[in-house]
């Protein structure tokens, strides 16, 4: 199975079963993790909780693909989507851990790694030293306490659209910054 | 791999910080989700958010080392009094080592200032106003990461308490 197999290529050969299986079901895997786990952190802002959402959602959809319950399968996209928001709406109502299903198979192929994006604490901290400190404090503010926008921008006495402006500038430095190699003897 | 329409860095921004309405922030997410684009331009945001979120910043909270002792993360104190050289060897047993800057007079509303400079410079590394500090026990806590093995390992840290009265110095060497 090509990497580039469409969704409704995955979902064929998966529901046809035999030798193809696994490719399949792990190219599936590949394509759907990374952003599961996205909208996992975005909803429940916890890795780990993230990542058993990116278990329990690939079981489910790999179950459905067996058993072909995948009616539109150029519409996967939105029955993985459909499948998050059910599954965060369960952990939330449970307030625990989902207990992803007991099919060793399909634990299997779910459990695609996904990359956990480590930041160096030294690099980060001196990328923070670089910006300014309005920008910084609002970065603190949005980010280690988590303040909405207008809490922000009264604290710091400024507009809700400063602050915004300011968090987009500021992220996209910071991002710059991460990214860059770092400088010899810097 | 292409977009027909891109979302920009400022929306996905304001998407993962919650800061738009229901429906737009369902569009973008129904938009990243089948996007590969996008998606991977919104794993940046994410990733650069989520490492301000979660990093345990240079002066940390009491509560802050509390959760995370409660959470199993093994921390060394290093207590410094003021004026005090501390030759500091990180334990191979501690995954966060803590500076407890002691012998400060603090009362509940005090306002603290922190300033962390380079010895060999003079280069300031971190500047934290409005510190957090711990006023029971007289101190200011300075995390200590293995990582920062990449920075100036000799630092003085400034602890000034209101506006009037010089700033307590207390230098670190460090050996990592």
């Amino acid at each position: 199975m090509r990497a580039e197999a469409s969704d409704a290529a995955l979902l064929a050969a998966i529901a046809r079963g035999g030798a193809g299986l696994r490719e399949a079901e792990r190219a599936l895997c590949r394509r759907y993790a990374p952003r599961i786990r996205l909208y996992g952190l975005r909803h429940l802002r916890d890795e780990d909780r993230a990542r058993d959402l990116v278990q329990t959602v690939l079981l489910a959809v790999l179950q459905a693909a067996r058993e072909e319950r995948v009616r539109e399968p150029e519409q996967l996209v939105r029955f993985v989507l459909g499948t998050c928001r059910n599954a965060v709406l369960r952990l939330r109502e449970l307030d625990r851990r989902a207990e992803p299903a007991a099919d060793e198979v399909l634990v299997a192929a779910a459990g695609t790694e996904t990359p956990r994006d480590p930041v160096n604490a030294a690099v980060l901290l001196r990328c923070l030293g670089a910006l300014g400190d309005r920008a910084r404090r609002v970065l603190e503010l949005s980010f280690h306490e988590e303040l909405e926008s207008d809490e922000v921008a009264s604290r710091l006495a400024l507009t809700r659209g400063n602050v915004r402006v300011i968090r987009h500038r500021a992220l996209a430095a910071l991002r710059a910054c991460l990214d860059a190699p770092v400088r010899e003897g810097a | 791999m292409s977009c027909a329409s891109p979302l920009s860095w400022e929306t996905l921004v304001d998407w993962w910080v919650r800061d738009l309405d229901e429906a737009a922030a369902s569009s973008v997410e129904e938009h990243v989700f089948g996007c590969e684009v996008c998606s991977g331009v919104a794993s940046r945001v994410a990733a650069t958010a989520e490492a301000l979120r979660t990093m345990i910043p240079p002066v940390v909270r009491p509560a802050r080392l509390e959760g995370l002792a409660r959470a199993g993360v093994r921390i060394f104190e290093n207590p410094i009094a003021p004026g005090q050289t501390s030759d500091f060897h990180f334990p191979a047993s501690a995954d966060l080592a803590v500076h407890v800057l002691g012998g400060l007079a603090l009362g509940t509303g005090a306002k603290v200032e922190v300033t962390l400079r380079s010895l060999a410079s003079g280069t300031v590394l971190a500047h934290v106003e409005d510190a957090p500090f711990d006023a029971r026990r007289g101190a200011v806590y300075l995390a200590c990461q293995r990582d920062y093995a990449q920075l100036d390992p000799d630092l003085v840290a400034e602890v000034r308490v209101g506006k009037d009265p010089p700033a307590a110095q207390y230098t670190i060497l460090h050996h990592f």
